[in-house]
């Protein structure tokens, strides 16, 4: 009705210039620049949030040199070379043939870690491999925001250089997730820092408590087993090494203990913290099949290689957590889930398993201030 | 620095460490220190002076 009266103004009525200004002018604007402005307000969002992600890259290159110059107590070189670092890439190996990429793969990537330890204890010798690690995970945390500035400072350029709406308004759907998983980023430096378990680190905490007071070896790269006796089964714990920042190589430790050490295993359970879907609640726990490990895919890839070619059954037990969480100080409710999933892991091992059976079980997840 | 005000707001959690008596099974609360980690023995009990092992450690939101 309203419209109706507006436009027997405009159409039919007294060609007032109050009616043509009203009505008219905005019409027309809107017509002809409404894409300009949307296309404006969407790249003032984004320059806002760009700014908020590069106070985020400072602060971490901050917090890194500070950590690095307060082991040397001199900030000679440093500056220097944590910029090296925050510039530092891995070429992941051409997909084209996919046949075997998994080796290649891995190989790049221990490529990658001996170089960066490497440099590591060449900037800090003083330190210890524990401190050694914490610096590597700060590090990656910082290389990790710095990326993520420059490839969305680099679209957000593309955009306005270009003046393509398609790609601003991309960019501008995207960046709240951008934005959460950075603050997420900047959480865990924290916990790097000052060595506490983060959210990832649950499934560790779970089987380094099944650990504590064991004898312990070395079955991996970072990576220990104890064995235990549980209801006349024998169990095969094993957990990256803590309580440095490692995630240890539980795939390669499973090919040891199977292949190598030639043990028959009835079962594998692994504990992980999974991310959760919204509207679920923070330490959920669920229960599943299958290899449960994040990563690259190496390690996963392994697991379910030497399950599969020796017919052993794999059980996942999932910590359900936000991405924020999982890279966050371990939170209350997800550290309270431990006793929960000691019972799970104690009822798969009765209901699936029989007496004189062999279960490996394995931890995984980040170890950092998490012993065994 | 309003924006980093921001950042730094969202982040704030106190961590606390849990530990239990190794022989009376006392569980005490306390504010984490440097040099704690999960499973690490190392206080003394004040009920039975038994050691005391760090049995959890994690953050709670801080109301503001």
């Amino acid at each position: 009705m309203v419209s109706f009266e507006l436009l027997q103004i405009g159409l039919l009525g007294d060609q007032s210039w109050l009616s043509l200004l009203i009505f008219w002018v905005p019409f027309i604007i809107l017509i002809l620049y409404g894409q300009r402005i949307q296309m404006w307000t969407a790249l003032s969002q984004i320059s806002r949030d760009l700014n908020k992600l590069k106070l985020m890259r400072e602060k971490s290159r901050k917090e890194a040199i500070d950590f690095v110059v307060n082991f040397n107590k001199t900030q000679e070189n440093v500056t220097e070379k944590i910029d090296q670092f925050l510039d530092y890439f891995t070429l992941l190996p051409v997909d084209l043939d996919p046949a075997g990429i998994i080796k290649k793969i891995e190989h790049i990537m221990n490529v990658r870690d001996d170089r960066v330890r490497a440099e590591i204890k060449r900037l800090i010798p003083s330190a210890s491999d524990i401190q050694a690690s914490n610096v590597e995970n700060i590090l990656e945390v910082a290389t990790s925001l710095n990326l993520v500035y420059k490839v969305v400072r680099h679209y957000y350029l593309l955009g306005k250089k270009t003046m393509s709406l398609y790609y601003v308004v991309q960019l501008q759907m995207a960046l709240p997730i951008i934005l959460q998983e950075a603050e997420a980023l900047m959480g865990a430096i924290d916990s790097f820092k000052l060595s506490q378990p983060i959210g990832d680190g649950i499934g560790a905490m779970v089987v380094g408590k099944m650990m504590a007071d064991k004898e312990k070896k070395v079955i991996a790269k970072d990576t220990v087993m104890s064995e235990i006796e549980y209801k006349g089964r024998n169990l095969y714990l094993i957990k990256a090494e803590g309580p440095g920042g490692n995630v240890g190589q539980p795939g390669n430790a499973m090919i040891r203990l199977i292949e190598e050490m030639g043990t028959k295993v009835d079962a594998i359970i692994m504990i992980d913290a999974a991310l959760k879907l919204e509207g679920e609640k923070t330490g959920e726990v669920a229960e599943g099949v299958g290899a449960i490990i994040g990563g690259i895919g190496v390690d996963r890839f392994k697991i379910e290689e030497v399950a599969s070619k020796h017919n052993i059954p794999l059980y996942a037990i999932a910590v359900k957590q936000s991405i924020i969480e999982a890279i966050s100080v371990m939170k209350k409710e997800i550290a309270e889930t431990m006793d929960r999933v000691t019972g799970i892991i104690n009822r798969i091992i009765e209901e699936k398993t029989k007496e004189g059976d062999r279960v490996a079980i394995v931890g995984v997840g980040n170890t950092v201030g998490i012993s065994q | 620095m309003s924006l980093m005000s921001n950042l730094k707001g969202r982040q704030k959690s106190k961590v606390y460490t849990i530990e239990e008596c190794l022989s009376c099974g006392q569980k005490t609360k306390r504010a984490f220190q440097s040099g704690d980690f999960v499973y690490k023995v190392g206080g003394e009990c004040t009920k039975c002076k038994g050691k005391m092992k760090i049995a959890m450690i994690y953050g709670e939101k801080v109301e503001e």
